[in-house]
């Protein structure tokens, strides 16, 4: 679907990313030429990854409390949280509400949680975007995952692709703000090529008196990349059709942060100059629903004196899903990546 | 795209002499793995505007079989 939103506004945005880097190379279930083939493809040797007392909240609630922090906003202004990440504290209750109590959000607050992954942060910039126009001042959207945790080391399909990230966005209602231009799409038939297929209540970990499995992440890489070229370039057209604009009036174009072949040939054949593409993965690696954001925080860390306009923010992943949203971040507060220590 | 172009797209994607490809040539023999299969896909959706089933992909043990997908783009 399509939609459009105004008065709502893109406050802020703050990300962290874990201390603690893994390289590649350090892999000891794989041959170094293998590494080598398989990074070059990507575009990054190195990840951050979070230490195994580390929860995607955690990065989001650090992400958040310096957002909040550094705009100077009353916590009891703060009517809704939505939490969008794959990698919850629990299976119940949801996330949002332990981000709530641990932000001191007022009870009159809503939260809930959304199941998403790489299209994730565009999904809740649109929920938020619903919200406001239903009545909600300031909705905070925390966006983020841990996929490591969900990585067997010895899988060649996802071994160094992914890195954990959080992602804190404050969305206002403002009567000034320049229209938001939205376009979603799903399609349930490519679920199980990205998909931890145990776990859940259709196949619970088996015990058997035996050490508790850990459940993984199953990736096939090629329906991934055969999906994105399907879809992504046909979600930008209608993009920018139903905002009225071309290419040459976008500024910047963040997309979901895969790995570097597919961002060179979707920019490649979206005819994005590359001037204009945002590619931010060495050190960092893809960090599923945060990676959008992270691109955006990490762009302004390297580009202090740079502004970011009219932008292009596209996500694409599980489901299949995908997002794209047309909107003007020159008035958004954003704030260089944080470290937090893990 | 004559055929001709097309392999030695498909030589330079596994960096392999063009000379050393042909209709019969084993993909297992050039090194053909799953980023080779990732490979194809941007090749022949760069060059084609078309996207293969990476099933079809899976399935190709020679090179006419890659070539044999993309049958109808090729002269001869």
């Amino acid at each position: 679907m399509e939609s459009t939103h105004r008065n709502v506004k893109i406050v802020g945005i703050a990300t962290s990313l874990p201390s603690q880097i893994v390289s590649s190379n350090d892999s000891t279930f794989f041959l170094s030429e293998d590494v080598e083939k398989i990074t070059e493809n990507l575009g990054f040797l190195k990840r951050r990854v979070v230490n195994t007392d580390t929860c995607t909240s955690d990065l989001c609630f650090f992400a958040a409390n310096k957002l909040l922090e550094t705009l100077e906003i009353q916590r009891e202004n703060i009517d809704g949280i939505i939490f969008v990440s794959q990698t919850p504290d629990y299976i119940l209750p949801a996330t949002a509400f332990l981000l709530q109590q641990r932000l001191g959000l007022a009870k009159t607050c809503f939260a809930f949680d959304v199941n998403l992954g790489c299209s994730g942060y565009v999904y809740g910039l649109w929920l938020a975007s619903n919200l406001i126009q239903g009545g909600a001042k300031n909705v905070l959207v925390l966006a983020g995952d841990t996929i490591s945790k969900l990585i067997a080391p010895s899988d060649r399909a996802t071994a160094f692709v992914f890195g954990d990230a959080g992602s804190a966005t404050l969305v206002s209602y403002n009567h000034d703000s320049p229209l938001i231009h939205t376009v979603i799409g799903s399609d349930g038939s490519g679920s199980a090529n990205l998909c931890v297929p145990k776990g859940g209540f259709r196949n619970p970990m088996q015990h058997n008196n035996l050490p508790l499995e850990q459940p993984s992440l199953f990736m096939d890489g090629s329906e991934v990349f055969a999906f994105t070229l399907r879809e992504v370039p046909k979600m930008m057209r209608a993009l920018l059709d139903r905002a009225g604009i071309t290419l040459d009036q976008v500024e910047k174009c963040f997309l979901h942060q895969a790995n570097q072949f597919m961002l060179n040939h979707l920019g490649k054949r979206m005819k994005i100059p590359s001037e204009k593409l945002v590619i931010m993965l060495e050190g960092i690696g893809n960090t599923s629903s945060a990676s959008i954001p992270i691109s955006i925080s990490e762009y302004k860390r390297l580009n202090p004196e740079n502004s970011i306009g009219l932008s292009v923010l596209a996500g694409f992943g599980v489901g299949w899903s995908w997002a794209g949203m047309i909107a003007d971040l020159s008035k958004t507060l954003i704030l260089p990546t944080l470290e937090y220590q893990s | 795209v004559k055929k001709a172009e097309f392999l030695s797209y498909i030589g330079e994607m596994l960096d392999v002499p063009v000379s050393e490809i042909s209709d019969d040539t084993d993909l297992q023999g050039l090194g053909w793995d799953s980023l080779a299969s990732v490979s194809f896909l941007g090749l022949v959706d760069e060059h084609f505007d078309i996207v293969v089933s990476p099933k079809l992909i899976a399935e190709c043990k020679i090179v006419s079989d890659l070539l044999q997908l993309v049958a109808k783009h090729i002269e001869a």
